[in-house]
């Protein structure tokens, strides 16, 4: 009994002690997790030292590929540069330069010398036409010219010359609206600006304003059909306008009065015109640029909206190598007041003007000389008195010296023969710049 | 004028801007091939087309927008057909 006891307070005993636990500080080998703690620690350092060695050799391939590719593209700018910039891109870098070119400001300008003998005149003068151009889009344009002179006395004078919007409705086909030029004959429109005119003066029926021409330079309205239509062959066309416009107003209800300004109609009548031209020679031809077309214009002037002036001409030109020829023919026929002299102030005009230019003469500063030549008149019948026009005739000779295509050294010699007025030297001098 | 005739001229213009699609002239640059025949026919008509009026200003004086403007001003004052103002733009813009 008593060694049965015994044996089971030892089994208690071992057990106890069995169950007993030390705690982990109290570990009988602290050492051990330290070192397996190292170990992962050493573990996890080494996949990390993986990666990284992966991550350096993706990177020094890319550097490497880059490395290719910037001497690839420094050779191709190396090349480049050595080329020179190209057209394009030159075009390109100037037009943001210049600005994109909607608004654009062109015109002409001159100083002048004039001596007349039997005004006993001998004056300088000058003139400033600046012409703006406004292009909306490719299909809308805004034009303005201001011709800003100096006149006999007075200050300064500004005219707005013309103002006049334009609508390319289609290829052959134009809407202008606004103040324009009258489109009557070639010298109107195209040719009086001093640039262009290879004269000083005007042929006499196409002097402006108050110096006593045949028709008035400008109108307003709109011209509702305008443009040109190419022919068979390469420089050939047919070109026409139709217009309606406030008309013609003069200074007086006398015979031979000057034209003056109608800003605001001075009547409920409309004028109308129209132009028309052709120019049948081919380019390839060789024969020359011939140009040929005939014009209107006719409406009521007075106030009352009963008395007509009525107008037509025609016109024409010849180019041929360093030559040309060209002219123009206006009749005008204006009714007068049931109280005058006469029924009509009827007026004709016409103008011929030969041109040669020196410049296949291969001889410095000859090759820059044109010669001109022009014959103009202006007749008026029906004439009852001495105090109607003088029926004016000119003969004009002179040359043009061009530093450019576009600024003239300009001399002109008239002998003025009227029929009913002492003859007349006048000479003239000019500096014209179209810029 | 009466209603009757403003009527018939608005209805005309109307009839007739239909005829062809609007077109400018320095609309689009036109496509590369073409654009060399154009330079070719702007050439011969330059000197002969500016020259009926004056003498023919070289394209440098301008830049290539400037002359998009000026020839729009041109083809109006000379009644040039568009297919005309095209090539001489041409020529002169790449001058």
């Amino acid at each position: 009994m008593r060694a049965n006891g015994v044996r089971a307070m030892c089994c208690v005993i071992v057990s106890a002690l069995m169950l007993f636990r030390p705690p982990p500080g109290l570990s009988a080998d602290p050492d051990a997790s330290e070192v397996r703690r190292l170990k992962e620690e050493i573990e996890r350092l080494k996949s990390e030292n993986e990666a990284n060695r992966k991550k350096m050799e993706d990177f020094e391939k890319k550097l490497e590929q880059l490395e290719t590719k910037s001497e690839e593209k420094q050779k191709e700018l190396v090349a480049e540069i050595s080329k020179g910039p190209s057209p394009e891109a030159l075009r390109r870098v100037l037009g943001s330069y210049w600005g994109d070119g909607r608004f654009v400001i062109t015109g002409y300008g001159f100083g002048q010398y004039d001596w007349d003998q039997n005004a006993n005149t001998n004056t300088f003068t000058a003139q400033f036409n600046p012409v703006f151009l406004f292009r909306l889009n490719d299909w809308i344009l805004f034009e303005s010219e201001l011709e800003v002179k100096l006149p006999s006395e007075g200050e300064t004078e500004t005219n707005l010359e013309f103002a006049n919007a334009d609508v390319f409705l289609n290829k052959y086909m134009e809407l202008v609206a606004g103040k324009f030029l009258l489109p009557f004959g070639d010298f109107i429109e195209r040719l009086h600006p001093p640039w262009i005119n290879k004269f000083v003066t005007n042929p006499l029926p196409l002097r402006e304003g108050d110096d006593g021409g045949l028709l008035p330079f400008t109108d307003i309205g709109a011209q509702f059909l305008r443009g040109g239509i190419p022919l068979t062959g390469r420089g050939t066309s047919f070109e026409y306008t139709a217009w309606i416009g406030n008309g013609p107003s003069y200074e007086s209800d006398d015979v031979g009065a000057n034209f003056t300004s109608n800003n605001i109609d001075d009547n409920r009548n409309k004028a109308f015109g129209a132009r028309f031209a052709f120019y049948p020679l081919p380019l390839d031809a060789g024969l020359g640029r011939l140009g040929f077309g005939a014009s209107t214009f006719d409406g009521k002037w007075d106030s009352g909206g009963d008395l007509w002036f009525r107008s037509w001409g025609i016109h024409g030109l010849y180019q041929l190598d360093q030559a040309e020829l060209r002219g123009e023919y206006i009749d005008t026929q204006r009714d007068l007041p049931s109280d005058s002299e006469i029924s009509h102030d009827n007026r004709q005009g016409w103008y011929v003007q030969g041109a040669y230019s020196l410049s296949e003469v291969r001889v410095p500063y000859l090759d820059r000389v044109g010669l001109v030549a022009r014959y103009s008149r202006q007749d008026q019948r029906a004439v009852t008195s001495d105090e109607f026009l003088p029926h004016p005739r000119q003969v004009s000779v002179g040359f043009d010296y061009w530093l450019t295509p576009s600024v003239a050294f300009k001399f002109e010699y008239d002998r003025d023969i009227p029929e009913s007025a002492p003859n007349n030297n006048e000479i003239h001098t000019q500096l014209a710049v179209g810029f | 004028m009466t209603t009757k005739t403003w009527t018939a001229i608005a209805l005309t213009l109307l009839a007739l801007s239909l005829i062809g699609s609007v077109a400018g002239v320095g609309a689009e640059e036109p496509p590369k091939g073409e654009e060399k025949a154009l330079f070719r026919q702007g050439a011969q008509l330059w000197p002969q087309i500016c020259g009926t009026c004056h003498n023919a200003r070289p394209g440098g004086e301008r830049s290539p927008a400037e002359w998009d403007t000026i020839m729009m001003h041109m083809r109006s004052v000379a009644n040039l057909p568009a297919e005309d103002a095209q090539a001489i733009l041409v020529f002169l813009k790449a001058r």
